[in-house]
Protein backbone atom coordinates (compact mmCIF):
# COMPACT_ATOMS: atom_id res chain seq x y z
CA UNK A 1 0.00 0.00 0.00
CA UNK A 2 1.55 3.22 -1.08
CA UNK A 3 1.24 6.45 0.22
CA UNK A 4 -1.42 8.19 -1.81
CA UNK A 5 -3.72 5.13 -0.68
CA UNK A 6 -2.75 5.81 3.17
CA UNK A 7 -4.12 9.37 3.03
CA UNK A 8 -7.02 8.00 1.77
CA UNK A 9 -7.87 5.35 3.76
CA UNK A 10 -6.84 6.98 7.00
CA UNK A 11 -9.14 10.26 5.93
CA UNK A 12 -11.83 7.91 6.32
CA UNK A 13 -11.67 7.39 9.96
CA UNK A 14 -12.56 3.63 9.49
CA UNK A 15 -9.30 2.13 8.63
CA UNK A 16 -9.31 -0.82 10.72
CA UNK A 17 -12.91 -1.92 9.31
CA UNK A 18 -12.16 -0.86 5.80
CA UNK A 19 -8.89 -2.57 5.88
CA UNK A 20 -10.19 -5.93 7.06
CA UNK A 21 -12.72 -6.69 3.92
CA UNK A 22 -8.61 -6.19 2.02
CA UNK A 23 -6.83 -8.69 2.94
CA UNK A 24 -5.41 -10.15 6.27
CA UNK A 25 -2.06 -8.73 5.54
CA UNK A 26 -1.45 -5.56 3.79
CA UNK A 27 2.33 -4.39 4.04
CA UNK A 28 3.86 -0.97 4.06
CA UNK A 29 7.43 0.23 2.70
CA UNK A 30 10.54 0.72 5.00
CA UNK A 31 10.54 4.20 3.01
CA UNK A 32 6.62 5.16 3.46
CA UNK A 33 6.45 3.98 7.12
CA UNK A 34 10.23 6.00 8.16
CA UNK A 35 10.51 8.98 5.57
CA UNK A 36 6.87 10.05 4.19
CA UNK A 37 5.06 12.78 5.72
CA UNK A 38 1.62 11.54 6.38
CA UNK A 39 -1.11 14.14 7.21
CA UNK A 40 -4.84 14.94 7.30
CA UNK A 41 -6.40 17.78 7.48
CA UNK A 42 -7.70 17.42 11.53
CA UNK A 43 -11.63 17.55 11.47
CA UNK A 44 -12.18 20.77 12.63
CA UNK A 45 -10.11 21.65 9.24
CA UNK A 46 -8.37 24.09 10.98
CA UNK A 47 -5.54 22.31 11.33
CA UNK A 48 -3.42 19.55 10.31
CA UNK A 49 -2.28 16.07 12.09
CA UNK A 50 0.15 13.33 11.69
CA UNK A 51 -1.19 9.84 10.64
CA UNK A 52 -0.22 7.63 13.01
CA UNK A 53 1.39 4.80 10.93
CA UNK A 54 2.57 2.94 14.10
CA UNK A 55 -0.89 2.68 15.72
CA UNK A 56 -1.99 1.29 12.55
CA UNK A 57 0.72 -1.38 12.79
CA UNK A 58 0.20 -2.09 16.80
CA UNK A 59 -3.80 -1.86 15.59
CA UNK A 60 -2.36 -4.86 12.21
CA UNK A 61 -4.26 -2.80 9.79
CA UNK A 62 -0.19 -2.54 8.62
CA UNK A 63 2.75 -4.91 8.31
CA UNK A 64 6.40 -3.87 7.85
CA UNK A 65 8.47 -4.81 4.57
CA UNK A 66 11.64 -4.15 3.87
CA UNK A 67 13.36 -4.07 0.03
CA UNK A 68 15.29 -7.54 -0.04
CA UNK A 69 18.79 -6.81 -1.66
CA UNK A 70 17.04 -8.76 -5.22
CA UNK A 71 14.75 -6.44 -5.02
CA UNK A 72 17.34 -3.22 -5.11
CA UNK A 73 17.66 -2.89 -8.58
CA UNK A 74 14.33 -2.91 -9.29
CA UNK A 75 13.48 -0.37 -6.87
CA UNK A 76 15.98 1.74 -8.96
CA UNK A 77 14.72 1.17 -12.28
CA UNK A 78 11.53 2.32 -10.28
CA UNK A 79 13.25 5.47 -8.83
CA UNK A 80 14.43 6.98 -12.11
CA UNK A 81 10.42 7.37 -12.30
CA UNK A 82 8.56 8.05 -9.69
CA UNK A 83 9.89 8.91 -6.03
CA UNK A 84 11.08 6.42 -3.30
CA UNK A 85 7.79 5.24 -1.38
CA UNK A 86 6.42 4.57 -4.46
CA UNK A 87 8.78 3.09 -6.29
CA UNK A 88 9.92 0.73 -3.16
CA UNK A 89 5.95 0.00 -3.12
CA UNK A 90 6.61 -1.12 -7.13
CA UNK A 91 9.46 -3.23 -6.64
CA UNK A 92 8.06 -5.22 -3.54
CA UNK A 93 4.52 -5.99 -5.39
CA UNK A 94 6.48 -7.07 -8.54
CA UNK A 95 8.96 -9.33 -7.13
CA UNK A 96 6.67 -11.02 -4.74
CA UNK A 97 3.35 -11.12 -6.56
CA UNK A 98 1.61 -8.91 -4.20
CA UNK A 99 -1.24 -6.40 -5.31
CA UNK A 100 -0.45 -2.70 -5.08
CA UNK A 101 -2.92 -0.40 -3.70
CA UNK A 102 -2.59 2.83 -4.79
CA UNK A 103 -4.30 6.09 -6.41
CA UNK A 104 -1.82 7.46 -7.98
CA UNK A 105 -2.10 7.25 -11.56
CA UNK A 106 1.57 7.12 -12.95
CA UNK A 107 1.99 4.06 -10.32
CA UNK A 108 -0.92 2.90 -11.43
CA UNK A 109 0.50 2.85 -15.15
CA UNK A 110 3.79 1.44 -14.64
CA UNK A 111 2.55 -1.36 -12.14
CA UNK A 112 -0.48 -2.56 -15.09
CA UNK A 113 2.63 -2.25 -17.51
CA UNK A 114 4.81 -4.83 -15.27
CA UNK A 115 2.02 -7.09 -14.76
CA UNK A 116 1.01 -6.16 -11.20
CA UNK A 117 -2.40 -6.46 -9.82
CA UNK A 118 -4.14 -2.82 -9.01
CA UNK A 119 -6.35 -2.11 -6.26
CA UNK A 120 -7.16 1.89 -5.51
CA UNK A 121 -9.48 2.84 -2.76
CA UNK A 122 -12.70 3.84 -4.66
CA UNK A 123 -12.56 0.09 -4.99
CA UNK A 124 -11.86 -0.56 -1.49
CA UNK A 125 -14.62 2.03 -0.31
CA UNK A 126 -17.00 0.66 -3.30
CA UNK A 127 -16.75 -3.04 -1.60
CA UNK A 128 -16.87 -1.83 2.33
CA UNK A 129 -19.96 0.16 1.23
CA UNK A 130 -22.04 -2.70 -0.11
CA UNK A 131 -22.79 -3.87 3.95
CA UNK A 132 -23.16 0.12 5.02
CA UNK A 133 -26.00 2.53 5.37
CA UNK A 134 -26.04 4.74 2.55
CA UNK A 135 -25.83 7.83 5.11
CA UNK A 136 -22.39 6.52 6.81
CA UNK A 137 -20.85 5.94 3.25
CA UNK A 138 -21.61 9.72 2.39
CA UNK A 139 -19.91 10.66 5.24
CA UNK A 140 -16.83 8.68 5.21
CA UNK A 141 -16.76 9.62 1.55
CA UNK A 142 -17.41 13.55 2.23
CA UNK A 143 -14.72 13.07 5.29
CA UNK A 144 -12.20 11.73 2.32
CA UNK A 145 -12.93 14.19 0.18
CA UNK A 146 -12.56 16.78 2.93
CA UNK A 147 -9.64 15.84 5.39
CA UNK A 148 -7.34 14.04 2.87
CA UNK A 149 -8.51 16.37 -0.24
CA UNK A 150 -9.11 13.14 -2.49
CA UNK A 151 -11.88 12.64 -5.00
CA UNK A 152 -11.09 9.66 -8.04
CA UNK A 153 -10.60 11.62 -11.05
CA UNK A 154 -13.23 12.45 -13.38
CA UNK A 155 -11.42 9.17 -15.40
CA UNK A 156 -11.92 6.72 -13.07
CA UNK A 157 -14.65 4.32 -13.15
CA UNK A 158 -16.10 4.56 -10.04
CA UNK A 159 -16.26 8.42 -10.38
CA UNK A 160 -20.15 8.61 -10.90
CA UNK A 161 -20.33 6.10 -8.15
CA UNK A 162 -18.23 8.17 -5.69
CA UNK A 163 -20.18 11.45 -6.44
CA UNK A 164 -23.43 9.63 -6.54
CA UNK A 165 -22.69 7.88 -2.88
CA UNK A 166 -21.70 11.18 -1.64
CA UNK A 167 -24.96 13.05 -2.12
CA UNK A 168 -27.34 10.02 -0.54
CA UNK A 169 -28.06 10.84 3.07
CA UNK A 170 -31.56 9.44 3.40
CA UNK B 1 17.49 -5.93 -16.51
CA UNK B 2 20.10 -3.95 -17.19
CA UNK B 3 21.42 -1.90 -14.33
CA UNK B 4 20.27 1.15 -14.37
CA UNK B 5 23.46 2.63 -13.04
CA UNK B 6 25.19 1.58 -15.61
CA UNK B 7 23.50 3.41 -17.77
CA UNK B 8 24.33 7.02 -15.44
CA UNK B 9 27.18 9.02 -16.49
CA UNK B 10 29.29 7.82 -13.32
CA UNK B 11 30.66 12.08 -13.10
CA UNK B 12 27.03 13.27 -13.55
CA UNK B 13 25.79 11.14 -10.54
CA UNK B 14 29.07 11.33 -8.57
CA UNK B 15 28.19 15.02 -9.13
CA UNK B 16 25.02 14.84 -7.52
CA UNK B 17 26.42 12.24 -4.57
CA UNK B 18 28.45 15.41 -3.61
CA UNK B 19 26.14 17.80 -3.77
CA UNK B 20 23.52 15.50 -1.78
CA UNK B 21 26.07 15.40 1.25
CA UNK B 22 27.18 19.01 1.43
CA UNK B 23 23.63 19.81 1.31
CA UNK B 24 23.53 17.01 4.49
CA UNK B 25 26.37 19.11 6.04
CA UNK B 26 28.70 16.37 6.03
CA UNK B 27 32.26 15.59 5.43
CA UNK B 28 33.31 12.37 3.21
CA UNK B 29 34.99 11.23 6.31
CA UNK B 30 31.50 11.44 8.33
CA UNK B 31 29.85 9.03 5.06
CA UNK B 32 32.54 6.74 4.98
CA UNK B 33 31.66 6.03 7.98
CA UNK B 34 28.66 5.68 8.10
CA UNK B 35 28.62 3.36 5.05
CA UNK B 36 31.29 1.27 6.74
CA UNK B 37 33.96 2.20 3.46
CA UNK B 38 37.36 4.07 2.78
CA UNK B 39 37.50 8.02 2.65
CA UNK B 40 39.09 7.04 -0.37
CA UNK B 41 35.70 5.03 -2.22
CA UNK B 42 33.79 7.68 -1.02
CA UNK B 43 35.93 10.15 -3.21
CA UNK B 44 36.18 7.68 -5.98
CA UNK B 45 32.07 7.34 -6.03
CA UNK B 46 31.90 11.30 -6.11
CA UNK B 47 34.03 11.98 -9.13
CA UNK B 48 32.49 8.93 -10.84
CA UNK B 49 35.81 6.74 -10.75
CA UNK B 50 34.45 4.30 -9.23
CA UNK B 51 30.76 2.93 -9.98
CA UNK B 52 28.55 2.64 -7.48
CA UNK B 53 26.67 -0.39 -6.20
CA UNK B 54 22.71 -0.04 -6.12
CA UNK B 55 22.98 -1.40 -1.94
CA UNK B 56 25.24 1.93 -1.50
CA UNK B 57 23.73 4.14 -3.71
CA UNK B 58 20.30 3.08 -1.54
CA UNK B 59 22.21 3.88 1.94
CA UNK B 60 24.30 6.59 0.82
CA UNK B 61 21.09 8.87 -0.45
CA UNK B 62 19.44 7.23 3.33
CA UNK B 63 22.66 9.08 5.32
CA UNK B 64 22.21 12.20 3.04
CA UNK B 65 18.41 11.92 4.05
CA UNK B 66 18.34 12.46 0.12
CA UNK B 67 15.25 9.79 -1.74
CA UNK B 68 17.29 8.06 -4.08
CA UNK B 69 14.60 9.24 -6.66
CA UNK B 70 15.90 12.83 -6.40
CA UNK B 71 19.59 11.29 -7.89
CA UNK B 72 18.30 9.12 -9.91
CA UNK B 73 15.55 10.92 -11.72
CA UNK B 74 16.79 14.25 -13.03
CA UNK B 75 17.59 14.25 -16.58
CA UNK B 76 18.78 17.49 -17.19
CA UNK B 77 22.60 17.45 -16.97
CA UNK B 78 24.45 20.42 -15.96
CA UNK B 79 27.78 21.68 -13.88
CA UNK B 80 27.60 22.49 -10.44
CA UNK B 81 27.33 25.91 -9.56
CA UNK B 82 29.85 25.39 -6.97
CA UNK B 83 32.72 25.81 -8.75
CA UNK B 84 31.40 28.83 -10.89
CA UNK B 85 30.44 30.53 -7.68
CA UNK B 86 33.85 29.90 -6.18
CA UNK B 87 35.80 30.93 -9.00
CA UNK B 88 34.86 34.58 -8.83
CA UNK B 89 34.31 34.54 -4.76
CA UNK B 90 35.09 32.59 -1.66
CA UNK B 91 31.91 30.43 -0.31
CA UNK B 92 31.80 29.37 3.22
CA UNK B 93 29.96 25.86 3.88
CA UNK B 94 26.95 27.99 4.57
CA UNK B 95 26.56 29.83 1.00
CA UNK B 96 27.88 26.71 -0.64
CA UNK B 97 24.98 24.79 0.38
CA UNK B 98 22.85 27.62 -0.73
CA UNK B 99 24.12 27.67 -4.16
CA UNK B 100 23.35 24.07 -4.10
CA UNK B 101 19.76 24.36 -3.26
CA UNK B 102 19.50 26.97 -6.01
CA UNK B 103 20.63 24.69 -8.67
CA UNK B 104 18.44 21.70 -7.53
CA UNK B 105 15.41 24.46 -7.87
CA UNK B 106 17.11 25.59 -11.19
CA UNK B 107 17.45 22.00 -12.47
CA UNK B 108 13.76 21.23 -11.44
CA UNK B 109 12.42 23.91 -13.34
CA UNK B 110 14.14 22.43 -16.27
CA UNK B 111 13.15 19.32 -15.41
CA UNK B 112 9.51 20.13 -15.66
CA UNK B 113 10.00 22.01 -18.94
CA UNK B 114 11.41 18.85 -20.55
CA UNK B 115 8.96 16.23 -19.08
CA UNK B 116 6.03 18.38 -20.37
CA UNK B 117 7.68 19.73 -23.33
CA UNK B 118 6.87 23.37 -22.79
CA UNK B 119 10.14 25.34 -22.49
CA UNK B 120 9.75 28.53 -21.79
CA UNK B 121 11.04 31.00 -24.32
CA UNK B 122 14.22 33.06 -23.90
CA UNK B 123 14.16 36.31 -24.78
CA UNK B 124 17.81 37.24 -23.58
CA UNK B 125 19.41 40.82 -25.38
CA UNK B 126 22.81 40.66 -25.71
CA UNK B 127 25.15 41.32 -22.99
CA UNK B 128 25.37 45.09 -22.68
CA UNK B 129 28.59 46.78 -22.80
CA UNK B 130 29.87 48.02 -19.52
CA UNK B 131 33.66 50.55 -20.10
CA UNK B 132 33.85 53.34 -21.13
CA UNK B 133 32.20 55.57 -18.50
CA UNK B 134 31.90 55.50 -14.79
CA UNK B 135 29.33 52.39 -13.23
CA UNK B 136 26.95 54.94 -12.33
CA UNK B 137 26.65 56.58 -16.13
CA UNK B 138 26.80 52.41 -17.37
CA UNK B 139 23.82 51.49 -14.83
CA UNK B 140 21.60 54.35 -16.03
CA UNK B 141 22.04 54.20 -19.37
CA UNK B 142 21.46 50.05 -19.46
CA UNK B 143 18.16 50.38 -17.33
CA UNK B 144 17.27 53.17 -19.25
CA UNK B 145 17.31 50.85 -22.58
CA UNK B 146 16.49 47.94 -20.68
CA UNK B 147 13.20 50.20 -19.81
CA UNK B 148 12.45 50.68 -23.27
CA UNK B 149 12.75 47.16 -24.53
CA UNK B 150 10.45 45.70 -21.96
CA UNK B 151 8.16 48.56 -22.86
CA UNK B 152 8.21 49.64 -19.31
CA UNK B 153 8.33 53.62 -19.91
CA UNK B 154 9.45 55.59 -16.57
CA UNK B 155 6.59 54.58 -14.47
CA UNK B 156 7.07 52.52 -11.55
CA UNK B 157 8.38 48.72 -12.49
CA UNK B 158 5.28 46.62 -11.00
CA UNK B 159 5.46 43.00 -11.08
CA UNK B 160 8.51 42.59 -11.79
CA UNK B 161 9.13 38.98 -11.03
CA UNK B 162 6.55 38.26 -13.54
CA UNK B 163 7.86 40.74 -16.22
CA UNK B 164 11.15 39.36 -15.90
CA UNK B 165 10.04 35.66 -15.85
CA UNK B 166 7.50 36.51 -19.00
CA UNK B 167 9.29 38.73 -21.16
CA UNK B 168 12.89 38.00 -20.61
CA UNK B 169 12.39 33.66 -19.82
CA UNK B 170 14.32 34.52 -16.24
CA UNK B 171 13.88 31.36 -13.44
CA UNK B 172 13.47 33.22 -10.50
CA UNK B 173 13.03 32.14 -7.19
CA UNK B 174 12.19 32.31 -3.93
CA UNK B 175 13.56 31.05 -0.96
CA UNK B 176 15.00 31.73 2.75
CA UNK B 177 19.07 32.27 2.83
CA UNK B 178 20.87 33.80 5.74
CA UNK B 179 20.07 37.28 6.44
CA UNK B 180 24.34 38.13 5.09
CA UNK B 181 22.82 36.91 1.51
CA UNK B 182 20.17 39.33 -0.83
CA UNK B 183 20.22 36.89 -3.84
CA UNK B 184 22.32 34.77 -5.95
CA UNK B 185 22.56 34.68 -9.93
CA UNK B 186 23.66 31.97 -12.59
CA UNK B 187 23.42 31.10 -15.86
CA UNK B 188 24.56 28.09 -18.52
CA UNK B 189 23.37 26.88 -21.36
CA UNK B 190 21.02 24.43 -20.16
CA UNK B 191 19.66 25.92 -17.56
CA UNK B 192 19.57 29.63 -19.25
CA UNK B 193 19.22 32.62 -16.44
CA UNK B 194 18.97 32.60 -12.99
CA UNK B 195 18.10 34.29 -10.01
CA UNK B 196 17.58 33.13 -6.43
CA UNK B 197 15.96 36.20 -4.07
CA UNK B 198 16.55 36.24 0.02
CA UNK B 199 12.67 35.53 1.20
CA UNK B 200 13.17 36.11 4.96
CA UNK B 201 14.27 40.28 3.54
CA UNK B 202 12.07 42.69 3.44
CA UNK B 203 9.63 42.96 0.47
CA UNK B 204 11.10 46.18 -0.58
CA UNK B 205 14.99 44.91 -0.25
CA UNK B 206 13.88 41.52 -2.29
CA UNK B 207 12.36 44.13 -5.65
CA UNK B 208 15.76 45.50 -5.16
CA UNK B 209 17.89 42.37 -5.26
CA UNK B 210 16.09 41.76 -7.75
CA UNK B 211 16.87 44.37 -9.93
CA UNK B 212 20.27 44.24 -8.61
CA UNK B 213 20.41 40.44 -10.10
CA UNK B 214 18.72 41.24 -13.44
CA UNK B 215 21.77 44.01 -13.46
CA UNK B 216 24.65 40.73 -13.30
CA UNK B 217 21.95 38.82 -15.41
CA UNK B 218 22.21 42.20 -18.18
CA UNK B 219 26.20 43.33 -17.61
CA UNK B 220 28.10 40.35 -16.60
CA UNK B 221 26.00 37.27 -17.32
CA UNK B 222 29.10 34.78 -17.41
CA UNK B 223 30.12 35.16 -14.07
CA UNK B 224 28.01 33.92 -11.50
CA UNK B 225 27.09 35.61 -8.06
CA UNK B 226 26.70 36.04 -4.32
CA UNK B 227 25.01 39.02 -3.06
CA UNK B 228 26.26 39.77 0.13
CA UNK B 229 25.36 42.25 2.12
CA UNK B 230 27.53 44.03 4.99
CA UNK B 231 31.06 43.49 3.46
CA UNK B 232 33.92 45.85 4.19
CA UNK B 233 35.26 45.36 1.47
CA UNK B 234 34.98 48.22 -1.50
CA UNK B 235 32.68 47.02 -4.12
CA UNK B 236 33.44 44.92 -7.03
CA UNK B 237 33.45 47.15 -10.25
CA UNK B 238 30.10 44.60 -11.27
CA UNK B 239 28.56 45.51 -7.82
CA UNK B 240 29.05 48.64 -8.47
CA UNK B 241 27.15 48.34 -11.63
CA UNK B 242 24.60 45.85 -10.61
CA UNK B 243 23.73 48.63 -7.70
CA UNK B 244 23.70 51.70 -10.37
CA UNK B 245 21.38 49.74 -12.25
CA UNK B 246 19.36 48.71 -9.52
CA UNK B 247 18.53 52.29 -8.57
CA UNK B 248 17.48 53.97 -12.11
CA UNK B 249 15.74 50.60 -13.71
CA UNK B 250 13.75 50.95 -9.98
CA UNK B 251 13.20 54.44 -9.64
CA UNK B 252 13.64 55.88 -13.16
CA UNK B 253 15.32 59.47 -13.28
CA UNK B 254 12.52 60.98 -15.97
CA UNK B 255 9.26 59.29 -14.49
CA UNK B 256 10.66 60.13 -10.60
CA UNK B 257 11.13 63.62 -11.37
CA UNK B 258 8.01 63.94 -13.10
CA UNK B 259 5.95 62.72 -10.35
CA UNK B 260 8.05 65.12 -7.71
CA UNK B 261 7.40 68.29 -9.61
CA UNK B 262 3.61 67.12 -10.27
CA UNK B 263 3.40 66.44 -6.39
CA UNK B 264 5.30 70.08 -5.82
CA UNK B 265 2.57 72.08 -7.77
CA UNK B 266 -0.29 70.44 -6.34
CA UNK B 267 1.19 71.00 -2.84
CA UNK B 268 2.12 74.30 -2.21
CA UNK B 269 3.02 73.44 1.51
CA UNK B 270 5.41 70.97 -0.06
CA UNK B 271 6.15 67.63 -0.11
CA UNK B 272 5.67 65.42 3.22
CA UNK B 273 7.86 62.69 4.34
CA UNK B 274 4.22 60.86 4.25
CA UNK B 275 4.22 61.66 0.53
CA UNK B 276 7.80 59.93 0.01
CA UNK B 277 6.85 57.01 2.25
CA UNK B 278 3.67 56.39 -0.58
CA UNK B 279 5.69 57.03 -3.33
CA UNK B 280 7.90 54.25 -2.11
CA UNK B 281 5.60 51.88 -2.09
CA UNK B 282 4.12 53.10 -5.56
CA UNK B 283 7.59 52.37 -6.71
CA UNK B 284 8.09 49.18 -4.40
CA UNK B 285 11.20 50.09 -2.85
CA UNK B 286 12.22 51.29 0.80
CA UNK B 287 11.89 54.22 2.03
CA UNK B 288 15.33 54.81 2.09
CA UNK B 289 16.16 53.63 -1.46
CA UNK B 290 14.27 56.43 -2.63
CA UNK B 291 14.95 59.14 -0.27
CA UNK B 292 19.07 58.54 -1.61
CA UNK B 293 17.80 58.49 -5.11
CA UNK B 294 15.60 61.88 -4.34
CA UNK B 295 19.34 63.12 -3.30
CA UNK B 296 20.88 62.17 -5.77
CA UNK B 297 18.80 63.53 -8.35
CA UNK B 298 18.73 66.41 -6.31
CA UNK B 299 15.38 66.76 -5.94
CA UNK B 300 15.63 66.09 -2.22
CA UNK B 301 19.12 68.31 -0.02
CA UNK B 302 21.97 66.18 0.09
CA UNK B 303 22.06 64.05 3.96
CA UNK B 304 18.41 63.95 3.85
CA UNK B 305 18.04 60.05 4.79
CA UNK B 306 21.15 60.80 7.60
CA UNK B 307 18.69 63.71 8.91
CA UNK B 308 15.87 61.47 9.37
CA UNK B 309 17.61 59.08 10.98
CA UNK B 310 19.62 61.35 13.58
CA UNK B 311 15.73 62.49 14.67
CA UNK B 312 14.51 59.34 15.15
CA UNK B 313 12.43 58.74 12.26
CA UNK B 314 11.20 54.61 11.50
CA UNK B 315 10.43 53.42 8.46
CA UNK B 316 7.86 50.81 9.44
CA UNK B 317 6.25 52.91 12.19
CA UNK B 318 5.47 55.49 9.53
CA UNK B 319 4.07 52.83 7.14
CA UNK B 320 1.94 51.50 9.82
CA UNK B 321 0.51 55.08 10.41
CA UNK B 322 -0.14 55.32 6.75
CA UNK B 323 -1.72 51.93 6.02
CA UNK B 324 1.03 50.85 4.08
CA UNK B 325 1.98 47.11 4.98
CA UNK B 326 4.70 45.99 2.70
CA UNK B 327 4.20 41.97 4.09
CA UNK B 328 0.97 42.15 2.92
CA UNK B 329 2.76 41.37 -0.71
CA UNK B 330 4.41 37.74 -0.18
CA UNK B 331 6.78 36.37 -2.94
CA UNK B 332 5.96 32.60 -3.52
CA UNK B 333 8.77 30.11 -3.28
CA UNK B 334 8.81 29.35 -7.10
CA UNK B 335 7.59 31.02 -10.08
CA UNK B 336 4.00 30.51 -11.24
CA UNK B 337 4.76 28.81 -14.20
CA UNK B 338 6.86 26.83 -12.50
CA UNK B 339 3.71 25.33 -10.02
CA UNK B 340 1.46 25.22 -13.23
CA UNK B 341 4.19 22.97 -15.27
CA UNK B 342 3.93 20.83 -12.26
CA UNK B 343 0.05 20.80 -11.52
CA UNK B 344 0.03 20.04 -15.87
CA UNK B 345 2.79 17.20 -15.43
CA UNK B 346 0.50 15.69 -12.70
CA UNK B 347 -2.78 16.07 -14.80
CA UNK B 348 -1.64 13.97 -17.25
CA UNK B 349 0.04 11.34 -15.44
CA UNK B 350 3.22 12.41 -16.41
CA UNK B 351 4.99 12.79 -12.90
CA UNK B 352 3.61 10.99 -9.74
CA UNK B 353 2.00 12.21 -6.85
CA UNK B 354 5.23 11.96 -4.85
CA UNK B 355 7.42 13.65 -7.58
CA UNK B 356 4.63 16.54 -7.47
CA UNK B 357 4.51 17.21 -3.88
CA UNK B 358 9.21 16.96 -3.97
CA UNK B 359 9.30 19.72 -7.23
CA UNK B 360 6.82 22.05 -4.50
CA UNK B 361 8.89 21.18 -1.48
CA UNK B 362 5.50 20.22 0.13
CA UNK B 363 3.97 17.22 1.65
CA UNK B 364 1.44 15.53 -0.10
CA UNK B 365 -1.18 17.01 1.66
CA UNK B 366 -0.09 20.00 0.71
CA UNK B 367 0.37 19.64 -2.81
CA UNK B 368 -3.39 18.02 -2.79
CA UNK B 369 -4.26 21.49 -2.00
CA UNK B 370 -2.15 23.07 -4.27
CA UNK B 371 -3.89 20.97 -6.93
CA UNK B 372 -7.25 22.35 -5.65
CA UNK B 373 -6.38 25.53 -5.18
CA UNK B 374 -8.60 28.54 -7.02
CA UNK B 375 -5.16 30.14 -7.98
CA UNK B 376 -4.24 27.43 -10.12
CA UNK B 377 -8.10 26.26 -11.02
CA UNK B 378 -7.64 26.22 -14.64
CA UNK B 379 -10.28 24.58 -16.86
CA UNK B 380 -8.59 23.20 -19.94
CA UNK B 381 -4.93 23.10 -21.47
CA UNK B 382 -5.56 25.90 -23.41
CA UNK B 383 -6.25 27.70 -20.55
CA UNK B 384 -3.62 26.44 -18.56
CA UNK B 385 -0.50 28.37 -20.60
CA UNK B 386 -3.09 31.03 -22.76
CA UNK B 387 -2.94 33.61 -19.70
CA UNK B 388 0.74 33.15 -19.11
CA UNK B 389 2.82 32.84 -22.14
CA UNK B 390 2.00 34.20 -25.85
CA UNK B 391 4.23 31.77 -27.22
CA UNK B 392 2.41 28.49 -25.32
CA UNK B 393 -0.75 29.72 -26.00
CA UNK B 394 -0.04 29.94 -29.56
CA UNK B 395 1.36 26.39 -29.48
CA UNK B 396 -2.12 24.81 -27.74
CA UNK B 397 -4.83 27.06 -29.03
CA UNK B 398 -3.39 26.32 -32.43
CA UNK B 399 -4.04 22.74 -32.21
Amino acid sequence: MDASSIINIAASGHAKEIMAIVSEQVFVCSYVREKECLYLRSVDEDAVETIQLAEWQQAGILQDCELTALEEEQFLVYASQVDDGEAMSLAIARARGFTLITDDRKAQRLATSAGITLLTTPQIFHVWAAGQHPRTVSEVLRAVERRARYRPSEGDPLNAWWLSACDRRE
Amino acid sequence: MDNLLQQIDPRVLGQRLQNARKAAGLTQQQVADALGMARTTVVALEKGERLIAPHELIRFSSVCNRPVSELLSKKIITESFVPQFRATQHLDDEVERLTIKFQECAEDYAELESITGMPAPRMYPPVYETSGASPEQIGEDVAVAERARLGLGDGAASDLRDRLAIQVGIRIFYFEMPSKVAGLFAYNEPLGACIAINKNHPIDRQAWSLAHEYGHFLMSRYQPEVTVLFTNKRSAQRERLADAFAECFTMPATGLNRRITELQQSLPAGITLAHICELAGLYQVSVQALVKRLETLKRLPSGTWERLIAEGFKVRTAQKQLGIDPSSRQNERFPRHYVVLAIYAHRKGLISEGQFARFLRVDRLAARALLQSESYALHSEEELFAHYSSDLAQRLTGS
